[in-house]
């Protein structure tokens, strides 16, 4: 017995099907190119991956596959203001709320402080659209980063 | 007396001056889910000649028997069709009253209120973009905007999914809605439409009260990614504030596949599109003002 099908198995019956589910499933692998089940299987760990971020704060691996497009708000903030614009956490913050305090004078917006960098930006979310976030952060990107560009662009 | 206070529901068109963007995706899978995610009862109203939103969640049997019985949208612009695509009916009297030209799609168990039902689609409104003199056209575009402010005080939510021109039907929808969505891909053909729709709502006499702009990325890859387009969108002074920050990702699951009517939410591996769609639909509700 293979030591992947051997570990396959114990996660299965760890994990309670019915018989007749396994038989469901067998099917379905069956008519299921090999690719496409490791493409679910990918799927699978995505979401998981999510609902541990969401459940447990910053306690997650920082970094992606490159050529992925960040997929939450702390990501997209990071990738514009950390890896793109090369500021750290600490600076990308003060410049964030620099720019919000500017437009927003009277919002509360709490401090970076100690928390941890998505803590934060989800207690920014909680004041402030996610657009209105991924705005300001893009225009600070954009102060940092000279793109050359000549193809049309928005005006 | 105390005085009753009718709710208007939003009215959201899905529009972008440039085709192939995900109007037609967006408006059947993602108010789809809203539908059912927020309990929001919700009309979808199929404003395109083409009818790829009919076509994608209705069979064509049953298209063909509601044609016959005239539950489309041509029978909201006028009563009874004319002989000739060049002319229109003058006895227009008032529309038909919703349920007379929708149908039901899903319904809530206990609650009947909540529902989602669609206005099926017409080749038929083709004819509006042959005919030039506005005078003819002005009186069914009335006839469309009482019949979509009476579905406004019976629903939550209406969506209608528009054709990508500048067109006699594009005003209709525009003096209807509160809010348009448009759909933009990262490329640089997409992103221009969006400017161009801005535009036009903005240059429009007629348009008085002008909708809402919010903006959602559709077809991002999930690798390879080049985010110049987006990086450009979510700085722009105008639409960056607007633009969702939640993106849909290419996925065959959106796509119309042969041998599949539906909603996408509603496919064997739906599970692997539903928690995208669900972030959309919550930062949507937020703009639309629905939470």
């Amino acid at each position: 017995m293979k030591d992947s099908y051997k570990r396959l198995c114990f996660l299965i019956a760890s994990a309670g099907f019915r018989e007749e589910e396994l038989s469901d499933f067998v099917a379905a692998l069956k008519e299921s190119a090999p690719s496409e089940f490791a493409n679910d299987v990918s799927s699978a760990r995505r979401i998981i991956l999510a609902s541990s971020r969401k459940s447990h704060g910053d306690a997650v691996a920082k970094d992606r596959k490159v050529g992925s497009p960040a997929e939450t708000l702390e990501e997209k903030v990071v990738q514009l203001l950390v890896i793109d614009a090369g500021l750290s956490r600490g600076a990308a913050a003060d410049a964030l709320l620099n720019s919000i305090r500017n437009k927003y004078p009277d919002i509360f917006l709490p401090n970076f402080g100690k928390m941890g960098f998505g803590e934060w930006i989800r207690k920014i979310a909680q004041r402030l659209s996610p657009s209105e976030i991924l705005h300001f952060a893009s225009i600070i990107r954009d102060q940092h980063v000279h793109d050359i560009n000549n193809d049309w662009r928005l005006k | 007396m105390a005085k009753t206070t009718i709710k208007f529901a939003p009215v959201v068109s899905v529009l972008n001056m440039k085709g192939g963007v995900g109007k037609t995706t967006i408006s059947a899978h993602v108010f789809r889910h809203l539908y059912m995610r927020l309990q929001k009862s919700t009309l979808l109203v199929d404003f395109d000649p083409q009818f790829n939103l009919t076509q994608t969640i209705v069979s064509q049997i049953d298209y063909e028997k509601h044609k016959k019985d005239r539950r489309t949208i041509q029978a909201v612009m006028e009563p009874e069709p004319n002989q000739s695509i060049f002319q229109v009916n003058t006895q227009l009297g008032p529309p038909p009253a919703e349920d007379k030209v929708s149908i039901r799609l899903r319904g809530i168990i206990g609650k009947p209120e909540i529902n989602l039902s669609l206005v099926p689609g017409d080749f038929g409104l083709v004819k509006y973009s042959l005919i030039t003199d506005q005078k003819v056209l002005n009186p069914i575009r009335e006839r469309f905007l009482t019949f979509i402010m009476e579905a406004r005080k019976n629903r939550d939510l209406i969506c209608i999914d528009c054709n990508p021109s500048s067109s006699f039907m594009t005003l209709c929808a525009l003096m209807a809605s509160t809010h348009v969505l448009v759909p933009v891909k990262p490329d640089r053909y997409s992103i221009l439409g969006l400017e161009l729709l801005d535009q036009f709502i903005n240059d429009l006499p007629l348009l008085t009260n002008k909708p809402k702009i919010v903006v959602i990325l559709n077809g991002v890859p999930r690798a390879n990614y080049d985010p110049t387009v987006e990086n450009s969108l979510r700085s722009h002074p105008r639409f960056g504030p607007v633009t969702l920050s939640s993106v849909l990702n290419v996925t065959k699951l959106l796509e119309a596949s042969p041998g599949y009517t539906g909603f996408a939410t509603d496919k064997k591996h739906q599970w692997r599109i539903t928690p995208r769609i669900s972030a959309v639909v919550d930062e949507l509700a937020g703009h639309l003002g629905l939470k």
